[in-house]
């Protein structure tokens, strides 16, 4: 028993020192790499309400029409709706001086998704084309297709 | 016993303060977890999908969601339903208190287009007429 070892009292640690550069850096992280949800969309301006009509040149004018199936008809011409931006582009190429207004109009039960498609292709062209982007939608027709 | 009280401490007590930035980091832990910012529920919509969406400034938008029920198109403006006539009052008084409101039309995709039309008659007669389709963005067409 004499013997017997003198016990070590000594507590374990662990060092803290460093735990708020932990802390922090964490901070930094998360600050980094969280994004606030943004919004994204098509940005349209809609016409005014005005007691006179503008008169433009009917020339000018492509009526993209979208049946309730989502067949779309530029001038009477069926396009498949995913290439609507070519043959906008190939529109506003051959265009000289004035640029093109396209309209687009739906049909009444048409889907609200087949006209974003539209827009979004026609905003593509646009794009492309680097044109003074007009775009207008037209009060729904009513379905007879 | 006397000899006891007489005892004075002379130096100053001094607070540990090691640990305030434990305290004040589990302080901002706790509010961090327990904030619930105050958002809009809206409706429940299935957005569409576009190429050309762009990011739009949150700062002067305003929601309006267009789902649809049956036949009924359903309309909801700060998360209240309101029948489609009186869009225009609504958005009227909007635009009065913010005149760079740009209103933010939330549709779900498989709407009827004429709920929508009805919207925009409304907007236009508000004079509201910067409008953000909202859409979710994609890459390219599936």
């Amino acid at each position: 028993m004499l013997f017997k070892r003198k016990k070590t009292l000594r507590k374990p640690e662990i060092p803290t020192a460093s735990l708020g550069d932990i802390t922090f850096l964490m901070l930094i992280f998360f600050l980094v790499t969280s994004s606030f949800n943004t919004e994204m969309g098509l940005q349209i301006v809609l016409p005014e309400e005005s007691k006179e009509t503008i008169s433009v040149l009917s020339k000018n004018i492509v009526h993209v029409r979208i049946n309730r199936f989502g067949d779309v008809r530029i001038e009477n011409d069926p396009v498949e709706w995913n290439a609507v931006s070519e043959k906008a582009i190939e529109l506003l190429n051959q265009s000289r001086g004035d640029s093109l207004i396209f309209s687009i109009i739906p049909t009444r039960s048409a889907k609200y998704d087949y006209m974003i498609r539209v827009f979004d292709q026609l905003k593509i062209a646009f794009e492309k084309t680097q044109k003074k982007e007009k775009i207008s939608l037209s009060p729904a027709e009513d379905d007879e297709m | 016993m006397k000899k006891h009280f007489e005892k004075v401490e002379e130096s100053s007590p001094a607070i540990q303060t090691t640990t305030t930035s434990d305290i004040v980091f589990l302080l901002l832990i706790f509010f961090m977890v327990t904030t619930v910012f105050r958002t809009e529920q809206g409706l429940r919509i299935d957005l569409p999908n576009a190429l050309a969406a762009k990011k739009i400034e949150t700062k002067n938008l305003s929601h309006v969601w267009i789902g649809y029920d049956g036949d009924k198109g359903v309309v909801s403006i700060d998360d209240r339903i309101v029948p489609i006539g009186q869009i225009k009052s609504i958005v009227e008084q909007k635009k009065r208190v913010n005149p760079n409101l740009i209103v933010s039309i939330m549709a779900d995709r498989n709407t009827p287009y004429w709920i929508s039309n009805d919207v925009f008659g409304q907007l236009i007669k508000a004079n509201a007429l910067h409008v953000s389709l909202s859409a979710r963005k994609i890459n390219a067409i599936k």
